[in-house]
């Protein structure tokens, strides 16, 4: 059976829901009221595209989801970098010796440093925020995987058992994560 | 496995199997040997070096971003949502 919307009730069951999601990605609570607000009048301008196929709480979720990585996409641009400049991510990890014969580690060393110690408040929140979004981009598997291990400590014999992988799927998913999460902070945080 | 032994051959590793030496070391999971290869490629590699310093970084910035108590909206601010919600639908 289709799911279906029922507006007037979004505030009583998500608002809260929705309001502690955009709290742990922004950090700020006036931002998040205005993303939820945000959400709300999206969704309802949109009822016609929902399908019916996830939850109605599922797809404001979505919503918001989009609402935050565009609000981060709008306020990275002015820190933004060249990903040129930092060499593929990849790269890090061979010593591919380019055309003036300097290695990719020599020349990105400088680039590739992640300035995140000494910051304001308000620096430390859109950090957390960017972190979050970029965390948000990760296949699902490896952002359970790396979320469990990293910030709930579980257990690695908990885990493999859980997603039914071997120790060494296990490190390489949660070593990949990591890359891809510093890979995504290059791209959108540059300490000023 | 076939992966772990091919990669304990060589004291000299390279910076693909350092990177992930780091990333299993900063869990505890690498064996003393690994750990060895490991120390004698970051002398000599600053980037592995600086991945180890990163990989942490990582993990601290996520847990100070996943911390905390679940937060909820203000009466107040709700009470507004429901009459824009209601102005929308009527």
């Amino acid at each position: 059976m289709a799911n279906t919307l029922i507006p007037k009730d979004w505030v009583k069951n998500y608002a809260d829901y929705l309001y502690n999601h955009a709290m742990y990605r922004t950090r700020n609570s006036a931002l998040s009221e205005d993303l939820v607000q945000d959400t709300f009048v999206s969704a309802y301008k949109g009822k016609d595209n929902f399908k019916g196929t996830a939850s109605e709480k599922t797809w404001l979720v979505t919503i918001l989801k989009n609402k935050i990585i565009d609000h981060y996409r709008k306020a990275s641009t002015r820190r933004q970098i060249n990903i040129s400049q930092l060499g593929d991510a990849a790269d890090y990890f061979f010593d591919t010796a380019t055309e003036d014969g300097t290695s990719n580690h020599r020349r990105t060393a400088g680039g590739a440093q992640m300035q995140t110690e000494g910051l304001d408040l308000t620096e430390q929140n859109e950090l957390n925020g960017i972190l979050l979004s970029c965390f948000d981009k990760l296949p699902e598997q490896w952002s359970e995987i790396s979320k469990m291990k990293l910030v709930d400590d579980a257990t690695t014999e908990e885990i493999t058992a859980a997603f039914n992988i071997t120790k060494s799927n296990f490190w390489v998913i949660l070593h990949r994560a990591k890359l891809q999460l510093r890979e995504c902070l290059q791209q959108n945080w540059v300490n000023q | 496995m076939e992966q772990e032994k091919k990669m304990s051959k060589n004291i000299f590793i390279n910076c693909e199997q350092a990177g992930l030496f780091t990333t299993i070391n900063e869990i505890g999971e690498l064996t003393s040997y690994q750990k060895i290869q490991l120390g004698f490629h970051n002398l000599v590699c600053k980037i592995c070096k600086l991945w180890a310093k990163q990989s942490v970084q990582i993990t601290l910035l996520l847990k100070k971003a996943f911390e905390g108590e679940p937060h909820k909206m203000c009466e107040k601010k709700k009470a507004e949502l429901e009459k824009d919600i209601d102005q929308l639908t009527a």
